[in-house]
């Protein structure tokens, strides 16, 4: 197991070089940076600016090669992902600052699509072919069709046009006020949820069918047990392995709506940090930011990985 | 936008209505607005100034302001990111001079080709000398200011040493030679300065070693500029300011609370100097707290506006579009608008050095194409400006030539005339093709820069009558729109600045258009570099406005951008914020800062059922 755990975590390291590469490499191809946002700010209003001391400034003028191999440096020698052109100060900060929010948001939308699409899935599969098992099926679909940005706008639109409400501005600290926290959180955590809860109650309603019509069940059903035994019990802890997966590989999902989500519910978290980050070409902080959210997928996989050992003892790690 | 609006006519708004119902249900947040009337009690009145009878100014409450994005430093060093910098800094620094909250058009003018000068007042300093040959800056600077108090400096008496200070570190000079000066050069940077000294406690000078009308504007840098005043002491211990804790400024509020990217709390500055320009017995601020709050999404904006969790929608009179004023005017009665002196265009420019508008006659067959009245009718309901105008403001005294006394042969530029734009085309060599297209290009615009995307495409539907397919591409930043700009990469039809230029429009037009060729244009014209050098040589003011009205001449008659109606413009805010009244540097640039200013009718926000 451990020396399981220990290859997968070298294998991380070619996995986080190749996308730290791609990232450095794709922001410089799209047009534009820092400069030109400095250049484009002061056009407006009617400013100018000297091009090439700006570059010098943002340390632009080196060729990309020493720019990559000093951003490497600066990272493997002094722990440092850079400093933010934008604001002057170091990324790592401005990056740890914003990680609590989108953690929270994460684990709450995770929190809603398990709770929605977990007992739906397994009722609609103890149902199937009913009218409470297309009801939730139909949920389903509306759930991965509908857009959360769409959703989310129509929410915020809507609520304010009809009975004057908007969501909370002020971020309050969940250990201040767990209660005023909720209420900043508790939407876009569900709207951020609702894709996840889609693809988690189909999953989990075509594992239990499969699981339902095994013959351990049968066996169990034959033996008396009851149905809310047989279902927990034998069943749905079954048809979680590849549940599990999927809400795993949902952390993907999350990251990217989370991006949309944060903007729209004006939530500081570090989606919205590498949104604001790109739409100013600020390099160091997208690339830092970037680098994050793929050590948080590689380690989610990870874990995952390493749950199947425990919901399923035929699984061993070598 | 408007797609999304189009999809809210459908069955969506029901399913919408059905998930926001069944959201509403979990009770988790705040209570909706009461439908109370909000009838005004007797209100006490007072003169101001000008003798008018205004509502009598209140003291205490808390404004809150939506904010596009969040400050990313607060140190005027770093004051490269404006405005998200400028936003965060006004409340707490002070410059040398401002625009005058209290400024009525028709003031005096000073030696200066800045359009606003005559609009500024002394801020940090209370006079200001300079000498004839416009060479020495000799600045008085005002007493009995402090520092806020807390920190390093804890309200120590602010003086010409520290405006030494301030200068020294921006230019790189003294104790900061070795640092360099600040990124930030604005137009502090191009200062053509010799030396710079306090002579005294109270005396600050700066001597050039040319003569520039625009030095005293560059030097009191009102416009949107963060030539703010820093305390020495601060600076030595810290290095800067980029930790907000250790901010500290001259200015009506302390910075108290910062949370990146979602809010900012200002606390009142108990010891501020200034008192209120149209109620000089009034020490300013009103407001005991100040709270912006950063959201980035513009219906989210527009949402909190709605439900009065704002008092205003935007510190900048483009925080709301014509079209998002006119909804809520119609959903939200309660909400007042102000209408703001003056009027702004985002109108495009071409691309001169490539065909088709190399050529003169298909630039002028695109103006042709366009049907100014119509559009002022059916875009802004006739409350636009249709009139052709050049590349400077009318506000701006003196340098503004007015269509009345444009030659005739220019005007005639400026007429719709479909049919004549088809001949002009048709002699261009463009004739129509088989599918009835002459040419196609394309036309970037992006709303980072304050564009009417839905203006844009509405104008292209001219264009097309006259067989020209403009594409418009709307881009999703200013970073790239910029880019493009720069390297001219777009289809021959960018939104380049500008007709109705509200402010510096000879340092405008000079960045943009002056050289072999200009920066972003593609223009090579030896007659407009000739009248360029000929207004950087002036020294008075008559000179310089004869060259600007001049210069702007040579820009219309060139049609190196098309002219359009002048849209309305002008604020909303909710009811219980008071004390806006439409003045003018806010209309033209957002520069004079408001907030200190206004004041919170708190008996009438609990009675609208807002905290």
């Amino acid at each position: 197991m451990l020396r399981y755990v220990i290859r997968r975590l070298l294998l991380t390291i070619p996995t986080l070089f190749l996308v730290a590469t791609i990232v450095f490499l794709l922001l410089r191809l799209v047009p534009g940076d820092m400069v030109d946002t400095v250049m484009a700010r002061l056009a407006v209003l009617g400013g100018s600016v000297d091009r090439a001391a700006l570059e010098r400034a943002f340390g632009l003028d080196a060729p990309l090669h020493v720019q990559y191999v000093r951003w490497w440096a600066d990272l493997l020698l002094r722990g440092s992902l850079g400093i933010s052109m934008n604001s002057g100060q170091p990324v790592v900060p401005l990056i740890l600052g914003r990680l609590p929010v989108t953690i929270e948001l994460g684990l709450l939308a995770i929190a809603v699509s398990v709770a929605i699409g977990l007992p739906v899935g397994v009722y609609s599969a103890l149902r199937q072919d009913t009218a409470g098992d297309y009801a939730g099926r139909s949920l389903a679909i509306l759930f991965v069709a509908a857009p959360s940005f769409w959703v989310a706008t129509l929410v915020i639109l809507y609520a304010s046009l009809w009975w004057g409400w908007s969501p909370p501005l002020e971020l309050v600290p969940l250990a201040r006020d767990p209660i005023g926290n909720l209420r900043m959180f508790i939407l876009p955590a569900f709207i951020l949820g609702m894709v996840m809860a889609g693809t988690t109650m189909r999953m989990t309603r075509t594992m239990m069918l499969e699981v339902l019509r095994q013959d351990f069940i049968r066996t169990a059903y034959a033996k008396g047990l009851r149905e809310r035994l047989v279902v927990v019990g034998h069943a749905l802890k079954n048809a979680l392995i590849p549940v599990v997966t999927i809400v795993g590989a949902d952390l993907t999902v999350l990251i990217g709506g989370a991006v949309i989500i944060e903007s729209i519910f004006a939530l500081p978290g570090t989606g919205r940090l590498m949104v604001d980050a790109l739409k100013v070409r600020d390099y160091a902080l997208v690339s830092g930011v970037n680098l994050v959210f793929a050590v948080a997928v590689v380690g989610a996989n990870l874990l995952v990985d390493l749950s199947y050992a425990f919901l399923d003892p035929r699984v061993r790690y070598r | 936008m408007s797609v999304l609006r189009d999809l809210m006519q459908s069955p969506a708004r029901v399913a919408g209505g059905v998930l926001v119902l069944a959201l509403a249900a979990t009770g988790l947040w705040g209570s909706p607005a009461t439908e109370e009337d909000p009838a005004t009690a007797e209100k006490e009145m007072v003169a101001n100034v000008y003798g008018e009878m205004v509502e009598k100014p209140q003291y205490g409450g808390t404004i809150a302001v939506a904010i596009t994005e969040s400050p990313t430093n607060f140190d005027p060093w770093f004051g490269y990111s404006v405005p998200e910098v400028l936003n965060g800094q006004e409340p707490v620094f002070e410059r040398l001079g401002d625009l005058n909250w209290a400024f009525r058009a028709g003031a005096g003018g000073q030696p200066s080709r800045y359009i606003s000068l005559p609009e500024t007042a002394g801020e940090l300093a209370e006079s200001w000398e300079v000498s004839p040959d416009l060479k020495t800056y000799t600045f008085r600077i005002r007493r009995g200011i402090h520092w806020q108090d807390k920190g390093e400096v804890a309200g120590r008496e602010f003086d010409a040493h520290d405006v030494l200070f301030t200068f020294q570190r921006n230019w790189g000079l003294e104790e900061f030679s070795e640092k360099g000066g600040g990124p930030a050069w604005w137009k502090t940077g191009q200062i053509p300065y010799e030396s710079v000294e306090a002579p005294d406690r109270w005396t600050f000078v700066i001597k050039t070693h040319t003569p520039a009308l625009d030095t005293l504007d560059q030097i009191l840098c009102a416009n949107r500029c963060p030539n703010f005043m820093v305390a020495p002491e601060v600076i030595r211990a810290h290095g800067d300011m980029s930790d907000w804790r250790n901010v500290v400024g001259t200015g009506p509020f302390m910075l108290t609370d910062f949370v990146p990217g979602s809010s900012v709390t200002y606390s009142r500055n108990p010891n501020y100097w200034n008192s209120d320009p149209l109620h000089p017995d009034n020490q300013l601020p009103y407001a005991d707290e100040v709270k912006y709050f950063v959201i980035p999404e513009p219906e989210a904006r527009v949402a909190a506006f709605r439900s009065g969790r704002v008092a205003l929608p935007g510190l900048y009179w483009s925080s709301l579009t014509f079209e998002q004023r006119r909804t809520l005017a119609q959903t939200n009665p309660e909400l007042v608008e102000v209408a703001i002196p003056g009027e702004q265009s985002t109108t495009f420019t071409f691309r001169m050095d490539r065909p088709p508008f190399d050529n003169k006659n298909v630039r002028i067959a695109m103006q042709k194409a366009i049907n100014a009245a119509e559009l002022n009718e059916l875009y802004y309901d006739g409350k636009g400006d249709p009139t052709p105008y050049g590349y400077v403001s009318t506000l701006t005294g003196g340098m503004n030539l007015p269509y009345a006394q444009w030659p005739d042969d220019i005007k005639w530029q400026y007429e719709y005339d479909p049919e004549e734009a088809e001949r002009l085309l048709d002699e261009a060599g463009y004739p129509r093709g088989a599918d009835g297209t002459r040419f196609k290009a394309g036309w970037d615009v992006t709303t980072a820069w304050g564009h009417d995307v839905d203006l844009a495409q509405a104008v292209t539907t001219y264009f097309e009558q006259i067989g020209v397919d403009v594409e418009v591409n709307e881009l999703p930043d200013g970073t790239t729109m910029q880019d493009r700009l720069s390297a001219g990469s777009h289809g021959g039809i960018t939104a380049g600045c500008c007709r109705h230029a509200p402010y510096d429009a000879y340092a405008s037009m000079r960045y943009r258009f002056y050289g072999e060729p200009g920066l972003y244009h593609g223009v090579t014209d030896a007659a407009f570099n000739a009248l360029m050098d000929q207004i950087a040589a002036a020294t008075d003011n008559e000179t310089m406005a004869e060259l600007v009205r001049a210069v702007d001449l040579h820009y219309i008659s060139e049609m190196w951008s098309v002219s359009w109606p002048l849209s309305p413009i002008g604020m909303m805010h909710q009811p219980w914020l008071k004390g806006y009244t439409g003045q003018l540097g806010a209309a033209m640039e957002g520069a004079v800062y408001l907030l200190p200013y206004l004041w919170v009718d708190q008996g009438l926000k609990a009675q609208m059922g807002h905290e």
